[in-house]
């Protein structure tokens, strides 16, 4: 009996759904699907599969819309739109999808669509349906207020369909448990003078095949926080030039402007 | 002198179908078999024209009046004689029988008539022809009484004659020595002259001259009924026995469908329409493959002789002819409606028809591996996209389209899916310069922002010409009720010129001056602007 402990143990181990603690990519490894890359390294070696979970809902907390939430699914948004058939569903978004924005973070824009139900029920509805089938790469909902029932149901959608499942949640959902396949905090990063990319400060709450993370920072590739320098303090104190007519023109542009119709 | 027509004509076999209780059966076609056994009766002038077999086995006779009916069986069930929807109805047939034969022609009030001679053959001779026809007309409610003659109006007369024809050929052959007529003579003679699809006045004044079956009829010399009955009976004789030829006039197949089904007790509840409903279904489909269409608009009426018509739409996303796809997606709309009171009629109308397009399997049908445009994958597509405008209605769906347009608001708009350019999409000004940035999210009305925001800009430029910290607001507005919010400007302003073009009144041209900005410290950023003129903020992106 003790000599055949070991090799109980090793095979305990491979079973499929053991995970070692130590192990993050243990689940990966013994058959579980590889996620839809996010992007950002830092985020993909957090998460088992490297990505985005390809099964299950993705949930992302946040409380204040505006710190880069759609922002960080886009690269993982235009993969998808680009080498999958399928829809991008956006289920009652708060706010209208901006086609060029999102045409210039690489989505395809004929893959996008947005659906808006008149209500909760139809919205779930929606969503599950949506999930079900196979013919959505990723669902995007943003639900009024949904309870883990609900939650599991659409788990269980998601599996048979295999898309991309991301719930958009308030903070204080976390307090509540959810059956969620991966639940994340969003938290806005302050501007600072010096760093001119916008960030986000990330805590994965839970996660398959690992413990619940610090908060570390996604940087974006993206100018948002670069400050234009405001001369309209120095253009007022010159009286010749006040500030009301201060406007930037880019020297390019304004030749065009003017030598277009002479020529 | 006749013409003989025999020898050079192709040899001809008409089908006629009768339909003898077509007035009864356009109401009860598509009941429940428990109703189809309680006695019908259909009157016209208050009086029984037409009954079905429980109304006759109760001893109610053609002829009776209603209270007669009335008194024998208190369930009788009346209807008022209606010939339009006989005629509608034989039309459908008669488009229904399109399938078989693009030779069809209605016979008023109720046979239709078809020329088989050239599909027998396909359809694997008469009788398996005469069985598809008529187990056709059982299953969606008609009883029928099929036969064959040479000419088609020997066939009709066979037909409406009632009795069961003592000589049928499969196959008429003909040699040479004798004539089609001798044949159709021949068939027919053991029919009562009355058969005759003739004026009664002819008939009866043939009847007192003693002649009571064609047999006699055609003893006689047709120069001598030329002079006692006129040209027109000898013509109905010569066509009749195909000694002249007898064009007739055919359908066309029809560019739309459809089809109804009345209820004999008022229906009201929607659940009790599934079976109605998927037996107009199935008609649909049979008429769209015999057809090779397809259609995207299902259109159902529930109507009630006291109340308006409901009318509800099923919307597709391409023209399909898929029983199980409008099945699911009418049960689906179905389930919304509430409010239907009664209902004593259902009907479907399709009038948008394409052509069927016919799409080979996917090769890698069933493995893991799917193209970017499989077959699968599009009509998988189609039926997501078909259930969530069903259920959520055709608006509340759109897509995405960038539109050659610098103002914010006219940068993008919705594509209404079934709109043929949402496949095709609109990249006008998409490989332009680098623009700067924008949000992921817009606001659909730009949103003033309250008075009680305060503004600072981020790159304000000290007198030392060194950057400030930052968060510290220089104030534009400010108020001391309702709760303060601290916006910092950081990039900007980008300048965007607002429609002058469209404008007519240059005085209203105005321009916006628009900003990325943090707002209260949370790291949300915002894409807000100010108007040149009143210098108010408002609030027009997100960038989520």
């Amino acid at each position: 009996m003790e000599q055949k402990q070991p090799q109980d143990l090793q095979k305990t181990l491979e079973k499929a759904g053991m995970w070692r603690a130590s192990h993050l990519h243990a689940g990966y490894q013994s058959g579980q699907k590889q996620g839809t890359p996010t992007g950002f390294k830092i985020l993909d070696e957090q998460l088992s599969g490297s990505g985005w979970p390809a099964e299950g809902i993705t949930e992302l907390l946040y409380e204040h819309a505006g710190i880069g939430e759609i922002r960080l699914l886009a690269p993982a948004l235009a993969n998808l739109s680009q080498q999958q058939a399928g829809w991008i569903l956006w289920i009652s978004p708060p706010y209208i999808p901006y086609a060029p924005a999102l045409t210039a973070a690489g989505i395809d824009l004929t893959s996008i669509l947005v659906i808006n139900p008149k209500n909760q029920t139809d919205s779930l509805w929606a969503m599950e349906q949506a999930l079900a089938s196979t013919s959505c790469c990723a669902v995007l909902a943003w639900p009024k207020n949904i309870n883990d029932k609900q939650v599991r149901r659409l788990q269980v959608a998601s599996k048979s369909g295999e898309s991309l499942g991301i719930l958009f949640r308030p903070m204080e959902s976390v307090r509540h448990a959810s059956p969620a396949e991966l639940r994340i905090e969003l938290t806005g990063n302050h501007y600072s003078p010096l760093v001119e990319h916008s960030s986000l400060d990330i805590k994965i709450v839970k996660r398959r095949g690992g413990w619940p993370t610090e908060k570390f920072t996604i940087d974006f590739d993206d100018k948002l926080h670069q400050i234009t320098p405001d001369f309209s303090e120095m253009a007022f104190r010159n009286p010749n030039n006040p500030a009301s007519d201060l406007v930037f023109i880019d020297p390019q542009s304004s030749e065009d402007r003017h030598g277009f119709p002479l020529r | 002198m006749v013409s003989r027509s025999d020898n050079v004509a192709p040899q001809t076999l008409w089908l006629c179908v009768h339909l003898p209780m077509l007035p009864v059966e356009v109401f009860t076609r598509g009941l429940q078999t428990e109703d189809i056994r309680r006695p019908i009766v259909v009157l016209a002038q208050r009086k029984v024209r037409f009954l079905n077999l429980a109304a006759h086995a109760l001893g109610i006779d053609i002829g009776s009046s209603l209270d007669t009916a009335l008194t024998l069986s208190s369930q009788v069930v009346s209807f008022e004689r209606n010939e339009q929807k006989e005629f509608s109805t034989l039309s459908h047939l008669a488009q229904w029988a399109y399938q078989f034969t693009p030779s069809v022609t209605i016979r008023t009030p109720d046979c239709l008539l078809l020329d088989i001679s050239g599909c027998l053959k396909l359809f694997g001779g008469l009788e398996t022809l005469k069985t598809k026809i008529q187990q056709g007309l059982t299953k969606q409610g008609y009883e029928s009484i099929l036969t064959t003659n040479m000419t088609p109006m020997a066939a009709l007369c066979l037909a409406t004659s009632n009795r069961k024809p003592q000589v049928e050929r499969d196959k008429p052959e003909l040699d040479g020595n004798k004539s089609r007529a001798f044949y159709v003579a021949s068939s027919l003679e053991h029919l009562p002259v009355n058969c005759l699809q003739v004026d009664k006045k002819i008939i009866e004044s043939l009847q007192q001259m003693g002649i009571a079956d064609c047999k006699a009829l055609f003893a006689l010399p047709k120069s001598g009924l030329n002079r006692r009955f006129g040209i027109y009976f000898v013509d109905y004789l010569q066509r009749l026995l195909g000694e002249k030829s007898d064009p007739q006039k055919f359908i066309n197949p029809d560019p739309k469908f459809i089809n109804d089904v009345t209820f004999l007790t008022d229906v009201n509840n929607t659940a009790s329409l599934r079976f109605p409903i998927n037996r107009l279904i199935s008609e649909l489909a049979e008429f769209l493959t015999v057809r090779q269409l397809a259609t995207n608009h299902l259109s159902w009426t529930l109507s009630h002789r006291n109340h308006s018509d409901r009318n509800f739409n099923i919307l597709l996303a391409n023209p399909v002819n898929e029983h199980d796809m409008f099945k699911s997606l009418t049960l689906l709309k179905l389930e919304q409606i509430k409010d239907v009171k009664e209902i004593d009629n259902l009907s479907l109308a399709v009038n948008n028809l394409f052509p069927a397009v016919n799409l080979s399997g996917d090769l890698f049908h069933g493995t893991s591996f799917q193209q970017k445009d499989s077959v699968k994958g599009q009509q998988q597509a189609d039926m997501l996209l078909n259930k969530l405008r069903t259920r959520l209605g055709p608006g509340s769906c759109y897509g995405l389209s960038a539109a050659n347009d610098h103002r914010p608001e006219k940068a993008w708009k919705p594509v209404r899916l079934d709109q043929k350019d949402y496949w095709q999409p609109n990249r006008v000004g998409m490989a332009s310069t680098p623009e700067p940035a924008r949000p992921m999210m817009l606001l659909s009305q730009p949103k003033l922002l309250p008075a009680t925001c305060e503004f600072s800009s981020a790159g304000k430029i000290s007198d030392k010409a060194s950057v400030k910290p930052p968060f510290q607001p220089s104030s534009f507005h400010s108020s001391s009720r309702g709760s303060k919010h601290q916006l910092t400007l950081l990039k900007g302003p980008e300048r965007i010129d607002f429609g002058w073009w469209d404008e007519e009144d240059l005085n209203k041209v105005i321009t916006r001056d628009y900003y990325v900005a943090t707002i209260d410290n949370q790291g949300s950023l915002l894409w807000i602007f100010q108007y040149s003129n009143d210098k108010r903020w408002y609030l027009h992106g997100i960038f989520s």
